[in-house]
């Protein structure tokens, strides 16, 4: 009896046992060294010297900013995406492939792919030449363009990430019984309405699930920006690399790795307040 | 409240044909059940004219409006679904005002005391402010059945509603909702594979086979006169025996060891049709025909037999008292009003 009880969790340990050794304990090792100071006690310093950064204002604003265009812009994709994808009835799934490519693709090679098109000598300058828009190369990437290199930042991760949140809503959107959006249809909800009164409310744990992964990567966004900007566009896990390794200044580097830990847990426990699915309403 | 006509509906998915030209006509007030086995095409005939399918080609009319081409939001319709599509997220307050709602039907408090109307109707007026998660498979029908009836709709439609309860309650529910519907008078067309359900329920019941409707009349005719082999087969439980019968003599055929009155203008070779309750035991001595007893189910009200005769099998439906054992011989004889004639060929009924 005892030992048929203690299977699971005799079962459940090596992968406890693996998050604690590779997530946990460098986890605690960055609290530890995020906190202490050079003279071996407690203390703010690590934090304060980030503070006090000439980059840490824009990185934080950067950052910020990002996820609050970016993910909302991908969430609206990937909404209208899935609802266009359910009207079809044949290629649904060649379409979700091809839709989901650039996930397979690392976000250091999606940056060098819209590197390639927006650099200098890249693909969308020829384009405009070409057509007469332009006379010159123009400078998309630059610190005097600091508009159009975020807005190419968010061009990217757009492109690079929306289908996961994509694929999550895809895989919600199919556990929607068909029925009720007859019954819907049959009792006067107009496509939108159908959208609004059904889709919608039925995908909340869907919705949430993606948009906690999406701001908690949105806030590592690190590959796709140092590809595309170097720090011209400073963000969070740009400038933890920057202190981490330019500076060799780990305690500064883990402050900002609480920093974004920090931002990142209070992101999801918002979702989870926002978009909590009543327990009875869950048939 | 109006009458629905079809005419002429044709639907064919890929290469199956689902409907081959069905027209039919309910009239107002009418509840009329499509009854059949599964693919013989009504539940399609139904989503058609729900407007949740498309038909190849013919006209769907609701009093004196074609509504084939309109949404199904446009067709002032109702529907009740198999699996109910009661909304999960929704009390049942807001489920059974849903359609009010969207279309626009009052303020919030003339839609309230729809709401509660429909509520009362059904009997789930304590339940209101409930989650459709913790009602049970019956309250969750009578939810789908309130919120079909608050739009007072011009026709109700209703999918197999009963299938999914278990068998007490849907003898419950399936009285209640006679019931109901009758103070509503709404013209309803509803869907089952069951006879019983249909034989108890509809003003009028169509029998469908093959994508077509093989009989369109009232239980009873129906029942005491099937226009076709499958009608009796699949109408009656136990179903119509089929016997074979020869022409001796114009108007006169031989059933078994019988010679009986048929129709005069018939061919050679016919099947007669004999309900198991129209055969009635003789006593030894007169013409009849003979059979072993295989098979005694004494169920109370009356008894059924199965009995062997000439190598196929003959249910008999007699007084619960007869004393009938497996291994006896019964000697039966057809009432004489009773006999249905049938052309082996064509599977239609011969008139004599």
């Amino acid at each position: 009896m005892t030992s048929e009880r203690a299977l699971p969790y005799l079962l459940l340990a090596p992968s406890l046992l693996f998050l604690a050794l590779l997530f946990l304990w460098p986890l605690g090792e960055a609290f530890l060294v995020a906190f202490s100071d050079p003279g071996g006690g407690w203390s703010l310093a690590n934090f304060r010297e980030m503070a006090d950064d000439l980059n840490f204002a824009d990185a934080l604003t950067n950052t910020l900013l990002l996820v609050v265009v970016v993910v909302p812009l991908q969430l609206a994709l990937a909404l209208g995406l899935g609802v266009l994808l359910g009207c079809i009835d044949r290629g649904r799934d060649t379409f979700l492939y091809i839709w989901t490519i650039p996930l397979g693709i690392s976000d250091l090679a999606a940056g060098i792919v819209w590197l390639a098109m927006l650099s200098e000598r890249g693909y969308l300058n020829s384009l405009l030449e070409a057509l007469g828009l332009v006379d010159g190369p123009v400078l998309w990437l630059s610190y005097e363009t600091p508009v159009a290199l975020f807005v190419a930042v968010v061009v990217a991760e757009v492109w690079r990430a929306t289908a996961i949140v994509l694929v999550i809503l895809v895989a919600g959107m199919q556990l929607v019984p068909k029925e009720y959006y007859e019954a819907a249809e049959v009792f006067g909800a107009s496509a939108f309405q159908r959208f609004r009164r059904i889709t919608l409310p039925l995908l909340k744990p869907s919705i949430q699930t993606a948009l906690i992964l999406r701001t908690i990567l949105a806030f590592e966004v690190f590959a796709v920006v140092v590809v595309l900007g170097g720090r011209d566009l400073p963000v969070l896990a740009g400038e933890a690399f920057a202190w981490q390794y330019d500076y060799q200044n780990a305690g500064v580097a883990s402050a900002y790795a609480v920093l974004i830990l920090t931002v990142s847990l209070a992101a999801t426990w918002l979702y989870l307040r926002l978009l909590r699915v009543r327990e009875e309403s869950l048939a | 409240m109006a009458r629905i006509l079809v005419r002429d509906i044709k639907k064919t998915f890929g290469k199956f044909v689902a409907l081959k030209s069905v027209s039919m006509e309910v009239a107002d007030g009418e509840f009329t059940v499509l009854l059949g086995p599964s693919g013989c095409g009504k539940t399609t005939l139904l989503r058609i004219i729900a407007g949740l399918e498309t038909a190849d080609r013919g006209e769907v009319w609701i009093g004196e409006r074609r509504i084939d081409r309109l949404p199904p939001r446009a067709r002032n319709i109702a529907m009740v679904f198999q699996n109910y599509a009661v909304f999960p997220h929704m009390t049942v307050f807001d489920n059974i005002a849903f359609g009010l709602r969207m279309q626009k039907r009052g303020s919030e408090e003339e839609i309230r005391r729809t709401v509660e109307w429909a509520a009362e109707l059904v009997h789930i007026e304590s339940q209101l402010e409930k989650y459709t998660g913790q009602l049970s498979g019956g309250q969750r029908q009578r939810v789908a059945v309130a919120r079909a009836l608050a739009v007072r709709p011009q026709v109700l439609l209703m999918d197999e509603p009963l299938s999914n309860l278990d068998a007490l309650l849907r003898l419950e529910m399936r009285a209640e909702l006679k019931t109901i519907l009758r103070e509503c008078a709404t013209t309803t067309i509803y869907v089952t594979h069951d006879q019983v359900e249909a034989m108890s329920l509809a003003d009028r019941i169509a029998i469908m086979h093959g994508g077509e409707i093989e009989q369109y009349d009232t239980p009873l005719e129906i029942y005491r006169n099937p226009a076709t082999l499958f009608c009796g087969g699949f109408i009656g439980s136990p179903p119509m025996n089929f016997l074979e019968a020869e022409r001796v003599a114009p108007g006169r055929y031989r059933v078994g060891g019988l010679e009986l009155e048929g129709p005069r203008d018939a061919g050679p070779k016919l099947l007669l049709g004999i309900r198991p309750e129209d055969l009635e035991p003789v006593a030894d001595g007169g013409a009849a025909l003979a059979g072993s007893v295989l098979v005694v189910e004494p169920l109370g009200s009356h008894l059924l037999a199965t009995l062997r005769l000439d190598g196929r099998l003959l249910r008999f439906a007699g007084d619960a008292d007869l004393p009938l054992h497996p291994g006896e011989t019964l000697r039966l004889r057809p009432r004489a009003d009773r006999l249905r004639w049938f052309d082996p060929e064509s599977e239609r009924a011969v008139r004599s």
